[in-house]
């Protein structure tokens, strides 16, 4: 009811982050919430998950958590149904209530459904995670109506929200730790459909606490940096090594949540974010991102509603690609 | 006063006001009375706020927090306590009273001179972390009833782990027309229902009155018929009579399901000329009310008596006085 973590957390994160570091996983990020989930579920016996519907897609449900039925409350998953405002709503009053950290399920694109509740979670600082996935035009052929655009800028302007969104499996596990560590406001994870590889073989430090952080330096002097989230920094790496091999040194940023990010001194966020020509790259509105990319950078992304068709398709046509990047760069490097 | 004696006869709400104030005044009714006119002082002096849902709801909240509300005044966190939700959070009021009344550190008569004012704990609206009495932020319509709901559920689901000696309180909510118009509320009483929280009971203010005017220019759904359907126990009762009020409560604790209980009340109750004479009691107080947009004559239109509101002392709803302030 304290609200305090088990004393054991620490050692069941720093196994899950060792494990993913040895075996760098290509997988989904949201498969890789699931097997954050597989070792926080059973080390947090407040921890309290479910889904708006959506078990199977989300991949919320950890084996031996039981779920709560009718009249019978003693399992730790509950089937929301097609109720995603209520859903929120409900578990404010859970976080309220205490002694439970309630996480959900359900897509990015309707988190639209849930807004006043996340709202309220924001404002009355409460311990609330969502798992939010199919997070982008990466969901492919459902199209536009389940592609989120405008959802990351839209909930990145709402005080109090740590919108997170991981790159791979090591950053996804380090993104959970942040949330379940956060005691003071919710927590979203942006997660991918698609399959991401792993970008990163090292797990002695949280590196997501940083909000950002360099994830490949240039060799030699920078030239250029690609700033990324998510899906689209497996993206950017590959025009890096393009650039690269053309003879533009260029690092790869991996930003998965921009309020820590924000939160660093200026000395770090200066020398992270550099001084030569800055790339933003996300499938997703480019709106709040010229907070890091300045008057000169270029953003690679969406500038309208995404269409249906198999993601890498829709990649290629929004233009989307480490060739798009790697272009973009040599035209205003000259 | 001939003019207010004439004004009593063609209001009907007014003539049930005056049969009702006309019974014994009971200890109760002296508190619910007091909580009538801390609203009145404190909207008054902030020169806004909402009066009129603390004064007709005045009466079923005391009956609640002085029979059946479990809390302790001295220790307001206490982890088995009763949460209370006040979902129309306008009526913020209600709350700061019964806080104030029940001798709650930190909700002192200064603390309500400042309702509405900068760094008060009585905000606008309650705001979860300004008082350790108010267990969520409410306002947004819909929200606290859903809110209450997951209350509901973890006290289940913590009951189911550590027994009842340790986890055995329930969660009351006073919720609003507006509540119960809201989407959530549908998606919440939906999924209460499915899961028998039986330690829920909603208490609806059944005034009938909007902003825009009679609830009637907007809705004419049965709403406990709805409940029902949802698997919650339903009850209605006159929102004035503390007797009927506790019977309804007394049911409450007894049932298997979820409850609603619709309280027909009078809007504004215990105000000498004012209930039910408009709406605009509910939005801002009374010597500031918003302008006319259109005239008396326009605002008036008959309501035909609902088969549905079968309360005994409570008339069918009336047109506005012609003339009458508005």
């Amino acid at each position: 009811m304290a609200g305090r973590l088990p004393e054991n957390f620490h050692e069941a994160v720093a196994g899950l982050r060792g494990d993913i570091a040895t075996s760098r996983p290509k997988l989904a990020s949201r498969q890789s919430s699931q097997k954050a989930l597989e070792a926080l579920v059973p080390a947090i016996p407040e921890l309290v998950g479910g889904s708006a519907d959506l078990t199977g897609s989300n991949l919320t449900l950890v084996k031996g958590m039981g779920a709560v039925t009718p009249g019978s409350y003693g399992g730790r998953y509950i089937h929301w149904g097609v109720r995603e405002h209520g859903m929120a709503a409900a578990m404010n009053g859970m976080a309220l209530h205490g002694g439970i950290i309630p996480y959900s399920g359900t897509f990015f694109v309707f988190t639209d459904y849930m807004r006043p509740a996340i709202r309220l979670a924001a404002l009355m600082r409460q311990r609330v995670i969502h798992v939010l996935t199919h997070d982008s035009i990466g969901l492919g052929e459902d199209g536009p109506t389940h592609q989120p655009v405008e959802h990351l800028a839209s909930l990145r302007a709402m005080p109090n929200v740590f919108m997170f969104r991981p790159g791979d499996a090591l950053e996804t596990a380090e993104c959970w730790e942040l949330a379940i560590r956060r005691n003071d406001g919710p927590s979203l994870l942006a997660l991918s459909r698609q399959a991401l590889p792993a970008m990163r073989g090292d797990a002695g430090e949280n590196r997501s606490a940083r909000g950002g952080y360099v994830l490949a330096e240039a060799d030699g002097a920078r030239s250029a940096t690609l700033i990324a989230t998510g899906s689209e920094v497996a993206i950017a790496m590959a025009a890096r090594e393009a650039l690269q091999a053309d003879g533009i040194p260029t690092a790869v940023v991996s930003l998965p949540c921009w309020e820590l990010f924000a939160l660093q001194d200026e000395s770090y966020r200066a020398d992270v974010l550099g001084n030569v020509l800055r790339v933003g790259v996300e499938a997703a509105s480019g709106f709040g991102w010229e907070r890091w990319l300045g008057p000169d950078g270029i953003f690679i992304g969406m500038s309208g509603f995404g269409a249906s068709a198999p993601f890498e398709e829709l990649y290629r046509y929004f233009g989307i690609t480490a060739d798009a990047i790697a272009a973009a760069v040599k035209r205003r490097l000259g | 006063m001939a003019a207010i004696d004439a004004l009593n006869a063609d209001n009907p709400a007014l003539v049930a006001q005056a049969e009702i104030l006309a019974r014994p005044v009971t200890k109760e009714r002296r508190m619910a009375d007091a909580i009538r006119a801390l609203a009145i002082d404190a909207v008054e002096a902030a020169k806004s706020g909402h009066p009129g849902m603390p004064m007709g709801m005045a009466d079923v909240a005391t009956v609640l927090w002085s029979r059946f509300l479990k809390f302790d005044a001295a220790d307001p966190r206490w982890a088995d306590r009763d949460r209370f939700v006040l979902s129309a959070g306008h009526g913020s009021m209600l709350l700061y009273a019964l806080l104030h009344l029940t001798g709650q550190a930190g909700m002192g008569i200064e603390e309500l001179k400042k309702f509405r004012q900068l760094h008060s704990p009585a905000a606008g609206h309650p705001e979860f972390g300004e008082h350790p009495g108010i267990e969520t932020t409410s306002g947004p319509l819909g929200q606290g009833i859903a809110t209450a709901v997951g209350m509901a559920l973890a006290e289940r689901m913590l009951a189911a782990r550590f027994g009842k000696s340790l986890v055995d309180h329930r969660t009351w909510v006073i919720a609003s027309d507006g509540d119960l118009m809201e989407g959530i509320s549908h998606e919440a009483g939906s999924l209460a229902g499915h899961l028998k929280l039986d330690r829920l009971t909603v208490l609806w203010d059944d005034n009938a009155i909007s902003i825009d005017g009679d609830t009637s220019v907007s809705t004419s759904e049965d709403v406990l018929k709805r409940f029902a359907a949802y698997g919650w126990a339903v009850r209605r009762v006159d929102g004035h009579d503390h007797a009927a009020i506790a019977a309804a409560l007394s049911m409450a604790m007894r049932s298997k399901k979820p409850t609603m209980i619709a309280c027909r009340t009078i809007i504004g109750f215990g105000a000498p000329t004012k209930p039910r004479a408009a709406t605009d009691r509910h939005w801002v107080p009374w010597r500031r009310r918003r302008p006319r947009r259109r005239s008396a004559g326009t605002m008036a239109r008959s309501r035909s008596p609902k088969a549905s509101r079968p309360i005994g002392p409570l008339p069918a709803r009336a047109a506005n006085p012609p003339g009458a302030p508005g």
